[in-house]
């Protein structure tokens, strides 16, 4: 792993490691994460990204080595420390992908700060409720009962939830669960993140001028798959691939065509690069 | 009614939000004004704030009174009709109202009734106070802010809000109940059920003040301690978070709920003045609520389907997408 940096965000440090900065003619891409991961949990999508692209990934803040805020955050702050990252390692315009709640702040961020995002990757993500369609109720009930078990048990439950069913779930399970073991986060920070996403209302989708790939796995039972098709609709010219099957941790479940389609969309808007 | 100009209106919860708009507007536009508000500082601000905008003639007075408490209620009446030498008051704005209360499962029940208290038995006792005083106007307007949390019951998905929806559906059935009552007993009064959606209001810091949860400056009280465990026990907070970071926390819930509506609270008082003048007795504030309204008149037994409601919502922001929610899901690579 390379260095671990940080940029100012507001009260905040923002915890963000540069990758590959040394290949200068690769374009950059910023890499969000989605709730109860940190840079970490892209897992093994990182490798074949890698060989594209400059990586930006950030810690969420809360998560990782960025600093906690106070228990309550918004999805628009999580887009204004990813332009804090930007600024403080001097990229002008970047690709931006972000997944679930990452996925917001990436929505968030192309629609206020249009000049720092060429190319967007959405994925598994949604304009949020109500210009969405709400969280499965199996999942929202999933929140509330585990609200009060041991977060162990919690974060277990959650990751089994966000995988679809089938032979490779349990070391998918197991893996993850390695990956956020290392460094926990509290409680308080993962319900401000739910939090977040139950709040976030994504009603300017149509502002969006940055071309946009979308991404969202079939049998995602934490992200409704039909966002994938709102988002996809609403964004100007946006386009669209589906994961039969695959559930809501799809660059876990399947990094071979995570990572392909994520490089096919955003190298082909650079022919040559 | 053409014009509040020369008239005596009261409005609750005049401290800040749409009550505090609505005092502006009023006093601008002529009309003396009798404020009141849990918080008397907030609502002596108001009282400035109106009267550097109003014509001269223009009283504006600016009181404390829980609305929740019937004697602090009646003594607000008295002071305020001693205050403006009246024996009458024009137009009545029960606006005051708070949160709280969301989960009758998990929310302590100090907070639900709390709740219920401001936002239902407040309308009530400002309607018992001061609907002799409408009829003494001869030309009196009963004003009752309910919400959309008065014909529809929830926030959405995973954010149920018992307490409010329940006192905020009591406010719309009463004052819809007073059409035919005062048209038969009190012709000279009428009334207006104001439903607000997503204004952009200060109710969430307001709401944690009422119920003692927002900490200001110095040590937490026994009460805010409390609280501070409870927080943390339910996640909200992390383990050991200070004084300040409840606050800063709590702070932060309240701005981002304000900055995020679509629509301002001076939008919203404009949009309820301009339906009292019309003589409307249903006022709808935002297009939120318009559109929930016509939702939940059309498909009564769809109103709590949040995918439907959600393709609604998205025809209402003005979406090109003709995504039909009804839809399968699927669909394998769409160029």
């Amino acid at each position: 792993m390379s260095r671990t940096r940080y940029a100012r965000s507001g009260a905040l440090r923002i915890a963000y490691e540069l990758r590959g900065a040394m290949h200068r003619r690769r374009p950059w891409l910023v890499m969000i994460q989605g709730m109860g991961l940190d840079r970490q949990g892209w897992g093994p999508v990182l490798r074949r990204l890698r060989r594209h692209f400059r990586l930006v990934l950030v810690d969420n803040r809360g998560f990782g080595q960025s600093d906690r805020p106070a228990g309550w955050l918004a999805v628009a702050d999580m887009a204004g420390d990813v332009v804090a990252v930007l600024d403080a390692a001097g990229i002008r315009r970047a690709h931006v992908l972000g997944a679930s709640l990452g996925g917001m702040a990436a929505q968030e961020l192309a629609i206020r700060h249009p000049e720092r995002v060429d190319g967007l990757v959405l994925a598994c993500t949604t304009p949020g409720w109500p210009f969405g369609y709400p969280m499965p109720a199996a999942s929202v009930r999933l929140l509330a009962a585990t609200a009060g078990l041991p977060a162990e048990t919690a974060r277990r439950r959650h990751t089994e939830n966000a995988l679809a069913a089938g032979p490779d779930r349990p070391a998918l399970v197991r893996r993850l669960m390695e990956v956020q073991g290392s460094r926990p986060p509290d409680r308080a920070i993962l319900s401000a993140q739910a939090v977040a996403g139950s709040r976030y209302a994504g009603r300017f989708l149509a502002r969006i001028r940055a071309r946009t790939l979308v991404l969202h796995g079939g049998a995602d039972a934490v992200v409704d798959p039909r966002n994938g098709r709102l988002l996809a609709a609403r964004i100007p010219g946006a386009r669209l691939v589906t994961f039969p099957g695959r559930g809501h941790l799809l660059f876990w479940e399947d990094p071979d065509g995570f990572a392909a389609a994520v490089a096919s969309f955003l190298l082909g808007l650079r022919p040559g690069s | 009614m053409d014009s509040f100009s020369g008239k005596l209106a009261v409005v609750t919860g005049g401290g800040s939000g749409m009550g505090r708009e609505l005092v502006r507007q009023l006093a601008t536009q002529g009309c003396s004004v009798a404020a009141c508000d849990l918080n008397a500082d907030a609502v002596a601000e108001t009282a400035a704030l109106a009267r550097e905008g109003a014509p001269p003639g223009v009283r504006v007075s600016g009181h404390a009174c829980d609305v929740a408490d019937e004697a602090q209620v009646l003594r607000f009446r008295d002071e305020l009709l001693a205050e403006h030498s009246s024996d009458h008051v024009d137009l009545v704005f029960s606006n005051a109202g708070i949160g709280g209360g969301g989960s009758f499962v998990n929310d302590r029940r100090e907070d639900w009734e709390r709740t219920f208290a401001v936002d239902w038995w407040g309308v009530y006792y400002c309607a018992r106070a001061f609907l002799p005083l409408l009829i003494a106007s001869g030309d009196g307007v009963l004003v009752n802010t309910s919400s959309v949390n008065g014909f529809w019951a929830t926030l959405g998905p995973g954010m149920p809000n018992t307490a409010y929806c329940a006192a905020k559906f009591a406010v719309k059935g009463f004052t819809e109940a007073l059409i035919e009552d005062l048209r038969t007993n009190a012709p000279q009064v009428r009334v207006a059920v104001v439903m607000p959606g997503h204004v952009g209001t200060d109710i969430v810091a307001n709401s944690m003040r009422a119920h003692g949860v927002l900490p200001e400056s110095g040590p937490l009280s026994d009460m805010q301690l409390q609280r501070r465990a409870e927080l943390i026990r339910r996640g909200a907070l992390a383990e050991g978070a200070t004084a300040d970071e409840m606050r800063q926390m709590l702070e932060k819930m309240s701005t981002d709920f304000r900055d995020s509506a679509p629509l301002s609270a001076a939008g919203a008082a404009t949009i309820i003045l301009d339906g009292v003048r019309s003589g409307t007795w249903r006022i709808l504030v935002g297009q939120d609520a318009v559109g929930l309204d016509g939702f939940v008149r059309a498909k009564p037994e769809e109103a709590y389907d949040y995918a439907l409601l959600a393709s609604m919502a998205a025809q209402n922001a003005g979406d090109a997408s003709r995504e039909n929610p009804g839809a399968a899901a699927g669909g394998r690579l769409i160029p």
